[in-house]
């Protein structure tokens, strides 16, 4: 499930000739689909969530051989939740990350636990604090938290009935 | 139990594969750790680490507070590291929101660091002793740590979470005699490195508990994610300072310390030679060094995370931290991440020490050298 308009996307003038470049290889390689966003100072390239695997196997095979981690961004108010993908390398300096919207009532994504098997307990971390369901993924169990733990944390819409948190006014 | 008694030998049930939980509380996890392991007699036939003993939810409370005072959380992450991941935050603001470090704090933050690298090997070192029964070097560790932890009592107010590199340089100038300190403490340390050496590296009992035991092939390593000298004595030479470098590293002159061989033992020597580099690198520091000057650059009162994603990453004392925050243009962040470098490496563990002892499996999880609360944030 994918809305894609209701991201605040710019895609402003390459910085430099080497993000230019990094930006073009990645866009041939990746194909039509993914489309570049630079919303912060971190390259990025948005995909549809049902070719995420696709794009990271990609990715793996011309050298993006690091994953830093898997991660993901809850947005209430539209909906979704938004994986991220970090992929660096080991012998070049080059970082992207992959990030493709989930619907938010019903997260599903393919895993990649087979292109990168670090991916698996990273998956689970998200599994557990977000609730989004890796398909295939070998051991999809709470990671950080308990079996019997209720809700996932780090969704922006989580009350912790156990601990009282502050609130701070600022 | 009947059903046991009939239908097999003696000999067949004590060769049973049983289960032993080691942790969460035992001496050689360093931490609330559990690791479920399954046994045939002594030999190690898989590890189930659990993890999440020590969860805090330093991510969730990152998005209750505003970004100067998530500073202290970051050194709650890996206590040994506490320099190093303030400064890995503090550069993720620095990139969010432009600001600039004056050059005296870029030094002072190197120093700092690098310091902190040796003080957490030295801690290394002794408790790895300690793991393999050489209870001696555990004292030595702790002689020359202290003095290390004086420096930072001396300049932060603390000894273990400092929250002294914050956004926009450091919290406040050094003292005075700091560069006298600390040239006093690297002369100390050159000797004492040799020192080292000699009471553990020689030993013959160390080197065949660790030669060859518990090899972490390239391979395996890359696909895990692992960082850090746990990744560089597999032979693959990545280093955050090197690879992405940051602060004032490019002036440096100074090597990785890689090892091929990927076992307990290069893994054990390539922290004793990043010791050695990193006090090239303070030397160096200190005379690059401006002598005075302004530490702390121009911050703005409220510090507000413009709408977007920043990355931030730096080689901790165990490999590669990185922060990744999202804004939204408001004070408190809108998400952090915190890529810790202990997470990635635990997950490979359970490869290295298949089909081990038992006894292997402490060695080599002491050469992996984790910390828990890092693990579990």
């Amino acid at each position: 499930m994918m809305n894609q308009e209701t991201q605040n996307t710019t895609v402003p003038p390459a910085t430099n000739e080497e993000l230019a470049k990094l930006r073009e290889e990645i866009q041939s390689l990746l194909g039509d689909e993914a489309v570049f966003e630079l919303n912060g100072k971190l390259p990025a390239f948005r995909v549809p969530a049902s070719s995420v695997h696709a794009a990271c196997k990609k990715l793996k095979d011309n050298g993006f051989d690091y994953l830093l981690f898997v991660t993901a961004v809850d947005y209430p108010q539209q909906n979704k939740i938004e994986l991220v993908y970090m992929i660096g390398s080991y012998c070049n300096q080059r970082e992207i990350a992959l990030v493709a919207d989930v619907d938010r009532t019903n997260p599903e994504v393919e895993t990649v636990c087979d292109i990168w098997q670090g991916a698996n307990w990273h998956e689970r971390e998200v599994y557990d604090l977000f609730g989004v369901n890796f398909k295939n993924h070998p051991f999809l169990r709470r990671i950080l938290l308990d079996d019997s733990w209720e809700g996932h944390p780090l969704r922006k819409d989580y009350v912790d009935k156990v601990h009282n948190v502050v609130k701070r006014p600022y | 139990m009947e059903t046991i008694a009939k239908s097999t030998s003696p000999a067949a049930l004590t060769y049973q594969d049983y289960f032993v939980n080691m942790g969460p509380q035992h001496p050689s996890t360093h931490g609330v750790l559990r690791l479920i392991v399954k046994l045939a007699g002594e030999t190690v036939l898989g590890v189930t680490p659990h993890i999440g003993y020590v969860h805090r939810g330093i991510e969730k409370m990152a998005e209750a507070q505003t970004v100067i005072q998530f500073t202290h959380l970051t050194s709650r992450l890996d206590y040994l590291s506490a320099h190093i991941n303030n400064w890995c935050w503090a550069m993720t603001v620095e990139k969010a929101l432009g600001l600039e470090v004056p050059e005296r704090a870029e030094y002072i933050r190197i120093i700092m660091a690098e310091l902190t690298r040796i003080a957490s090997h030295q801690l290394w070192w002794g408790v790895f002793g300690m793991d393999l029964g050489a209870f001696t070097p555990f004292l030595y560790a702790f002689r020359d740590r202290e003095k290390i932890n004086d420096i930072f009592e001396k300049n932060c107010g603390a000894r273990l979470t400092m929250n002294y590199i914050c956004p926009g340089g450091v919290m406040e100038d050094v003292e005075p005699d700091f560069e006298q300190d600390v040239r006093t403490f690297c002369e100390y340390f050159k000797p004492v490195i040799e020192e080292y050496d000699k009471l553990l590296t020689g030993n013959i009992i160390i080197q065949e508990r660790t030669k060859g035991v518990g090899v972490l092939t390239p391979e395996v390593a890359k696909a895990y994610g692992v960082t850090g000298p746990t990744l560089r004595a597999s032979g693959v030479d990545y280093d955050v300072r090197k690879n992405h470098p940051y602060g004032f590293y490019p002036r440096i002159d100074f090597k990785t310390a890689v090892a091929t061989e990927g076992d307990s033992w290069a893994r054990y020597l390539v922290r004793l030679e990043e010791m050695r580099q990193s006090i090239k690198i303070i030397e160096q520091a200190l005379d690059q060094m401006p002598k005075s000057g302004p530490v702390r650059g121009k911050v703005p009162a409220v510090l507000r995370v413009p709408p977007g994603r920043y990355l931030a990453r730096a080689e901790a004392a165990r490999g590669e931290i990185a922060f990744f925050l999202v804004g939204d243009g408001k004070p408190l962040p809108y998400r952090v991440k915190i890529r810790s470098p202990n997470f990635s490496n635990l997950a490979a563990f359970p490869k290295v020490i298949k089909g081990w002892r038992v006894a292997d499996l402490v060695a080599a999880m002491s050469t992996f050298d984790l910390v828990i609360p890092d693990i579990d944030r």
